[in-house]
């Protein structure tokens, strides 16, 4: 399947030739799509994870915060105690 | 007297031909786009520069090490290209690396699917390869390099010309500059024939907060994904990846400031007067630095349109429809791209903000005509 030879110049064109560049065009964009596609749901994936990792940060700084709070309570409360006696 | 006549002979005013004049007035042009038009200035002028001194005859500064016959006569300009792109191809990963450092993947992060775009975007690429082939004046590895300049993005073009058809690197770097440079004549119409006016107008609601945690998995898992996949993607992808966790861990200040500042500036010094040295008459003028013209400029404008149509086509199935315009973004070109869908969207409604929207698909553009650069690598090199 010789398309294009008119010229010393031009390359020879043959069905091998076609073939690879039909499996590269086919390799190339699956490759492209299936990655970015892959790297799509990774981000979705993040995004949960960061929301979940998040919240639970949130959850253990609020009861720390919780913890501090009533030890201070306890600690005034204690230190009144005395002065009242 | 006749001593004076050999030193006539032997200088580059008596050997100088017409195609040298004329490539020294292409230098020159590229030289005042630079400097009075400030496009793409710090490419086009060292660009134009290398380009001047590729075409002064007689100075044996292009000579390779590998042709040189004797010590001290490879050229300069030869040793860079031969150990900075020929033979190691150390200088586009280099410039990744200050791209990464530069590089903010908020966006891409808080809109996941614009990564889609970035994909679809990398089409222009096949169908400009395709078009070469059937020219019949290419061989499969030219193709890939002619192709590639639709992913408007210097690094990777030069990074695959360097590697698969050396012999067109001077030619599809500089096409693929020029064409980043005229963007904005480009894309434009384009983007104004594939949508509608209400298309346009289409106001995408704020991105939201993204977190330190986001910004930095991305890169990382990114990185290891993709190279286990594409290994010959490595040298781009992975020095993308390091500069941006560079910049993203906030703890190495002064190694993002090095690779987004000197180091990035240096490279781009000798990568684009090295470029430019490749721009020679004798590789310029010939029937196939047209043709790679007009294939770099349909594989642009295919890139734009597939880019286009993409975002329409993923409206079918969206609730909050996104602006199509930010599919064009696609193709790289950081943030020219990005800009003119911002520019384009403006024009037809103020109240469309397209730039942090577009800056997703630019940069998964990056990606994504690294990775068919690795690809190509996979299966041509």
């Amino acid at each position: 399947m010789n398309l294009l030879i008119s010229k010393e110049s031009f390359v020879l064109l043959d069905s091998d030739m076609i073939n690879q560049a039909v499996k590269l065009t086919f390799l190339g964009i699956g490759i492209v799509f299936a990655l970015l596609i892959v790297l799509t749901l990774l981000v979705y994936a993040i995004g949960v994870i960061n929301k979940y990792g998040f919240r639970n940060i949130k959850k253990h700084a609020d009861s720390k915060n919780y913890a501090i709070a009533a030890l201070a309570a306890v600690s005034a409360i204690k230190q009144k105690q005395p002065k009242e006696k | 007297m006749q001593e004076l006549i050999n030193f006539f002979n032997s200088s580059g005013a008596y050997s100088i031909g017409w195609q040298q004049l004329i490539m020294l007035s292409i230098g020159i042009f590229f030289i005042y786009l630079a400097i009075k038009k400030e496009m793409e200035p710090y490419e086009l002028l060292p660009i134009g520069l290398g380009v001047l001194i590729a075409n002064l005859p007689g100075t044996n500064m292009l000579v390779s090490p590998e042709n040189a016959v004797s010590y001290q006569e490879a050229g300069l300009f030869g040793i860079i290209f031969y150990y900075g792109l020929a033979f190691w191809n150390i200088l586009p990963p280099i410039i990744f690396l200050g791209i990464g450092s530069l590089t903010d993947f908020t966006s891409l992060i808080a809109n996941p699917k614009t990564l889609l775009l970035g994909a679809a975007a990398q089409i222009g690429i096949f169908i400009a390869f395709w078009g070469a082939i059937l020219t019949g004046q290419f061989n499969i590895s030219q193709a890939a390099s002619i192709g590639i300049i639709g992913g408007a993005d210097g690094p990777t073009t030069i990074f695959l010309s360097a590697l698969i058809a050396p012999e067109l690197l001077g030619i599809t770097a500089v096409i693929a500059y020029s064409y980043m440079a005229t963007i904005a004549f480009i894309q434009p119409p384009i983007m104004k024939l594939l949508t509608t006016k209400k298309e346009r107008g289409i106001v995408m609601s704020v991105p939201r907060d993204v977190s330190k945690l986001e910004k930095l998995l991305l890169p990382s898992v990114a990185m290891i994904i993709i190279i286990l996949i594409v290994p010959k993607s490595a040298p781009l992808i992975s020095m993308l990846m390091i500069g941006n966790l560079f910049k993203e861990s906030g703890v190495v200040p002064r190694l993002t400031s090095a690779s987004s500042n000197e180091i990035l500036n240096i490279a781009t010094i000798f990568l684009m007067l090295t470029v430019g040295t490749q721009l020679s008459a004798e590789r310029v003028f010939n029937i196939e630095t047209l043709l790679i013209l007009f294939l770099g400029l349909l594989a642009f404008s295919c890139g734009t349109a597939t880019g286009l149509l993409s975002a329409k086509f993923m409206n079918i199935f969206l609730k909050n429809k996104i602006n199509p315009l930010i599919g064009s973004a696609g193709v790289s070109a950081v943030p020219m791209a990005a800009r003119i869908s911002h520019h384009i969207g403006q024009e037809t409604n103020e109240k469309v903000f397209l730039l942090p929207h577009a800056m997703g698909p630019n940069v998964a553009g990056v990606i994504g005509s690294a990775v068919v650069a690795g690809v190509f690598v996979s299966f041509l090199a």
